[in-house]
């Protein structure tokens, strides 16, 4: 999980079953030296998106699954609420013997000519069934 | 939660499921062809390669080695052939599919002779099996490497009545082992059902089915509650 302090995630709940989305609310305020006239108009968006990925002694198998982009003011500020929808088909979260799977919700602040910004927040992706029962990456103890 | 893969067997004086009644939501089917195709595939490039080695005179060894190989494939090819004139595919009939974690659901399998044969109580072997399977690269290298992390082998009888074998059994998937089936480039789990129809000549037979489990908890596992991580006594 990293985290950038002019860019944050909250996330409604960090669990949710395949087909069904997160809701999260995204916001990016401006650093201390992008409120002055030279760097005004340099952020270009906010890209959200939620990641597969896969750990283990595999090669990584990753997907960016449902990217989207909030809209920034000349000031570089953005906020909004996006819906991250996990496919029915998608892997749920998994702790295995020989892999793991293993889901984020990235947020990355593209900015013309500058150091994007990153955070992102580890949620779970569980059974159909499984929201009021998981509270880790399946199998169930 | 128990780890439980249990079979009874299916009778035809009404013990067990009713087999005339019996729910199906979706037939896998093995056949025997593929053995036969496989075979003829190697055994024919064998045979042409033998047949050039006896014209050009080439290493005694070498020609007894290929012709062990080859007659090993014409036995099998023969032994398929003979199998597709005896008995029809081996099918297996689910009441439930695809099928769910921590679900219980009965199979149906089924063998039809294509003649007449003996009625008989047959021995079943059932071997359910999950495994993670993953593709690395070390340099240059592609390797793989495979894990079974569920297995539950068991045994019911079946009976062959009017040319037709049938036999039942419950099949378990656990919620604490395993995972649904994952299907990604270089990271999978698989889950496999091998049934042997066997210690009878006539229809010995092993087949292999793929399962498919979806991500999807059994309703009677929804109300139960998952500890969080750490505080597992």
């Amino acid at each position: 999980m990293s985290y950038d302090p002019n860019l944050s995630i909250e996330i409604e709940h960090d669990i949710t079953e395949v087909g069904d989305a997160f809701a999260c609310t995204v916001r990016r305020s401006p650093s201390d030296g992008e409120t002055n006239a030279k760097t005004v108009g340099q952020v270009r968006a906010v890209q959200i998106a939620l990641v597969m990925t896969t750990e283990g002694r595999g090669d990584v198998d990753s997907e960016r699954i449902g990217e989207t982009s909030l809209p920034v003011d000349e000031y570089g500020m953005a906020s909004g609420v996006v819906h991250l929808v996990v496919p029915a088909t998608a892997p749920i979260s998994y702790d295995g013997a020989l892999l793991r799977i293993v889901y984020r919700i990235e947020a990355r602040t593209d900015i013309r000519l500058g150091r994007d910004q990153h955070s992102s927040a580890e949620v779970l992706v569980v059974p159909v069934g499984g929201a009021g029962v998981y509270r880790r990456p399946h199998p169930l103890p | 939660m128990g780890s439980v893969f249990y079979a009874r067997a299916m009778s035809q004086n009404g013990s067990g499921t009713d087999t005339a009644n019996f729910p199906t939501a979706h037939v896998l089917t093995d056949n025997d062809s593929k053995y036969l195709f496989g075979c003829a595939g190697i055994g024919l490039p064998i045979i042409v390669l033998l047949f050039i080695l006896a014209v050009s005179g080439g290493s005694t060894v070498f020609t007894v080695i290929m012709t062990l190989v080859g007659l090993v494939f014409v036995a099998v090819f023969v032994a398929s052939a003979m199998e597709l004139q005896k008995w029809g595919p081996t099918e297996v009939h689910f009441a439930q599919w695809p099928l769910q974690l921590g679900s219980t659901t009965p199979a149906r399998v089924v063998r039809v002779a294509k003649r007449a044969v003996p009625n008989a109580s047959i021995e079943t072997e059932f071997d359910i099996e999950c495994e993670e399977w993953v593709r690395y690269t070390v340099g240059t290298d592609t390797r793989t490497d495979e894990r079974t992390v569920y297995e539950r082998e068991s045994t019911v009888t079946g009976d062959l009545v009017n040319n037709r074998f049938e036999a039942i059994v419950d099949i378990h998937i656990p919620a604490n082992v395993g995972a649904p089936t994952i299907d990604l480039a270089n990271n999978k789990v698989k889950w496999t059902l091998e049934i042997e129809i066997g210690e009878v000549s006539t229809i010995s037979k092993t087949a292999d089915f793929d399962l498919i489990v979806a991500a999807e908890l059994d309703p009677s596992l929804h109300n139960i509650q998952d500890t969080p991580r750490g505080d597992q006594s």
